[in-house]
């Protein structure tokens, strides 16, 4: 079983003399539970294809499976289950929603999947808080919180609905050294106790070192480790 | 909808004055809105009844001749028929008339009357009259002529009459006072005696046509004073409901084959300014909905444009569209509902005020407001509405973000 099956994957912005080629053919195989690392220069396409992982974004060419699931081709309502029920992303940026607890904040995709939450979906949250060291901050705000803190409920966030895949897009970029290596070992150790797999870009070498495996990217290809 | 409830009331909490703002700006548009309706409505009602509470609300008369020519085989006229200037037209049967109207459902009273013009004169001076002969009892069924009297009493004892105070100014005469009453005869007829009566009561129903041209007089002595020998000039008759008069004034026609005339169709003017009040009154309230709407729509705008990285976020991790939409046009419809709520309130209450403030020592307002026709559910039902399908563009407009722009800003 994959977690992600990206084939020849392209993606051009513009068209005629404006035509940008950002992707030129990326194919990339994710195992369940594994934790890759996607390195390159700023302006390589990690994110491009991140955001391509993530169906955010529709690839010019190529396919793209999804928890074995065909991304390409579905309706907007199908593409968002998708990313509910098998994806979490943990962006640069926490993007939390500043008007709701850390613990609303966490159950937030929940509603994505059922009108209410449940009570299975509330212990699950209690329990992912206390596993990114924040039980005693449910109930705070974002702006009550550290930079760090603010990315673990970020973590915890992209967890909730136990997905297939997480991506994560320089999760640390924000953080200084000691947090940031506290934010890996937590995705790492979550990753492993749930056989979630992970693709996280980053500069970072330190970090990279840090995963199963390390993808590096330039000017769009797959220079090394597909 | 719980969640989109939950997102939508945080949203306006976490933006408390802008939200207030909100509120503040709808509630003020119902506030004209409810202020628009009590004043049009009251003055509708005020000039109807000021109408309707001095004049007959149906008026049965005979139905007038139509001149008619009558042909013999050979087209040659043989005899030409003409309204008579010198027979008035007359209600024979009155009292049967009386009884079928007074029987009829929605009719309050029906009264006998015999109006016919007449020249008083007092010295020199003589003033042309419009004589009311009507029962002693009944001389303020109609027009509330026992209700307005200023000097003397409604006396209309033999010899009697109660004038208007107007004409007792104009004639210079006071209670007490005697002038020679003389009927007015078309060219040709036989003249008429004069009746010398005393004045017992002057009355001001504020009507000018009334006060200054109106006498009462006992309803027999007007029939002698008119050469009338039976039957009276018409049946004045009151109805619960003025506006169900025209109705009644068919039945009435159907059933007594007399001319049923309502108020409505003599005052057809006051009912084309009516409508015409109407639609002005319509138009401001029109008006103060569109602001409400433009008002919600520009503000749920700026939200939208100010959560735009939050929405791309719920809509990566798989929150629908609709959900986007609903809670939008949730935040709109929660706006309008408090606004339209606040500004009922206030209304009711500027409205009382200036009733209040506008009072008279007679008890009547200068300002014909009422606050009970301020059309507040309405008020409340239309301002809501407005506001929420005014954060439907708005709404719309969120849920067509696309997540990975917004992530990225």
């Amino acid at each position: 079983m994959s977690a992600l099956v990206a084939t020849a994957i392209v993606k051009t912005f513009g068209t005629g003399e404006a035509e940008t080629r950002v992707l030129r053919g990326i194919s990339m195989t994710i195992a369940d539970g594994e934790f890759v690392a996607l390195v390159g220069p700023s302006g390589s396409g990690k994110s491009t294809f991140l955001s391509i992982a993530g169906t955010l974004l529709t690839p010019t060419s190529g396919t793209l499976d999804v928890a074995n699931v065909t991304a390409l081709g579905l309706p907007e309502r199908d593409l968002a289950q998708l990313r509910n029920r098998h994806l979490g992303f943990v962006f640069q940026f926490h993007h939390l929603l500043a008007d709701f607890t850390a613990l609303e904040n966490v159950l937030m995709p929940v509603y994505g999947a059922r009108a209410r939450i449940d009570a299975a979906s509330r212990a699950r949250a209690h329990m992912l808080l206390d596993r990114v060291g924040l039980a005693t901050r449910i109930s705070f705000r974002p702006a009550a919180l550290s930079g760090g803190q603010r990315q673990r409920v970020a973590v915890a966030r992209a967890m909730i609905m136990k997905p297939e895949l997480v991506l994560a897009d320089e999760p640390t970029g924000n953080l200084d050294r000691a947090s940031s290596n506290e934010v890996i070992a937590l995705l790492r150790e979550i990753s492993r106790d749930e056989r979630t797999a992970f693709l996280l870009s980053t500069h970072d070498e330190t970090i990279a070192r840090r995963c199963d495996r390390i993808v590096t990217m330039e000017d769009g290809r797959i220079i090394l480790g597909s | 909808m719980v969640f989109e409830a939950k997102l939508a009331f945080r949203y306006l909490v976490s933006a408390r004055l802008q939200t207030g703002l909100l509120v503040i700006g709808v509630a003020v548009g119902v506030l004209v809105f409810t202020f628009i309706a009590a004043l049009m409505n009251g003055l509708g009602v005020r000039l109807t009844q000021n109408i309707t509470g001095t004049l007959a609300h149906v008026t049965l008369e005979p139905i007038p001749r139509e001149p008619r020519m009558f042909w013999r085989p050979a087209n040659r006229a043989l005899y030409a028929m003409q309204p008579g200037h010198d027979v008035a037209p007359v209600v024979r049967m009155d009292r049967t008339v009386v009884e079928i109207a007074r029987h009829m459902e929605g009719v309050r009273i029906a009264v006998p009357q015999v109006v016919g013009n007449a020249t008083l004169a007092r010295g020199e001076k003589l003033v042309a009259v419009t004589v009311t002969g009507v029962a002693p009892g009944q001389a303020g069924a109609i027009a509330p002529i026992d209700r307005s009297i200023v000097k003397g009493e409604l006396d209309l004892g033999i010899g009697s009459v109660v004038i208007g105070s107007r004409l007792a100014s104009n004639l210079a005469v006071n209670i007490g006072d005697r002038l020679v009453l003389r009927a007015s005869r078309a060219p040709g007829a036989a003249p008429s005696a004069d009746v010398v009566v005393t004045i017992r009561g002057v009355f001001t129903i504020g009507v000018e046509a009334v006060d200054e041209r109106v006498i009462y007089l006992e309803l027999e002595s007007t029939k002698k004073l008119f050469a009338m020998a039976d039957g009276v000039s018409s049946i004045e008759i009151k109805v619960d409901d003025v506006w169900e008069a025209p109705t009644i004034a068919l039945r009435l026609s159907r059933a007594t084959h007399l001319k049923a005339t309502s108020w409505l169709e003599r005052n057809a003017n006051l009912e084309s300014g009516l409508r015409a009040q109407a639609s002005s009154g319509a138009m401001i309230k029109a008006f103060s909905l569109l602001t409400i709407a433009i008002g919600v729509a520009s503000a749920l705008f700026l939200a939208v444009s100010r959560r735009r990285a939050e929405i791309g976020i719920m809509r990566s991790f798989g929150i629908g569209r609709r959900t986007i939409v609903r809670t939008f046009v949730l935040q709109g419809l929660l706006i309008g509902v408090a606004g339209s709520l606040v500004g009922v309130a206030l209304g009711f209450g500027f409205a009382h005020a200036l009733l209040a403030l506008s009072a008279r020592a007679t008890g009547t307002a200068s300002i014909p407001i009422d606050p009970a026709l301020g059309e507040y559910l309405r008020a409340i039902v239309l301002g809501s509405l407005a506001s929420g399908i005014a954060a439907v563009l708005p709404a719309w407009s969120a849920a067509r973000i696309d997540p990975l722009e917004a992530i990225q800003a």
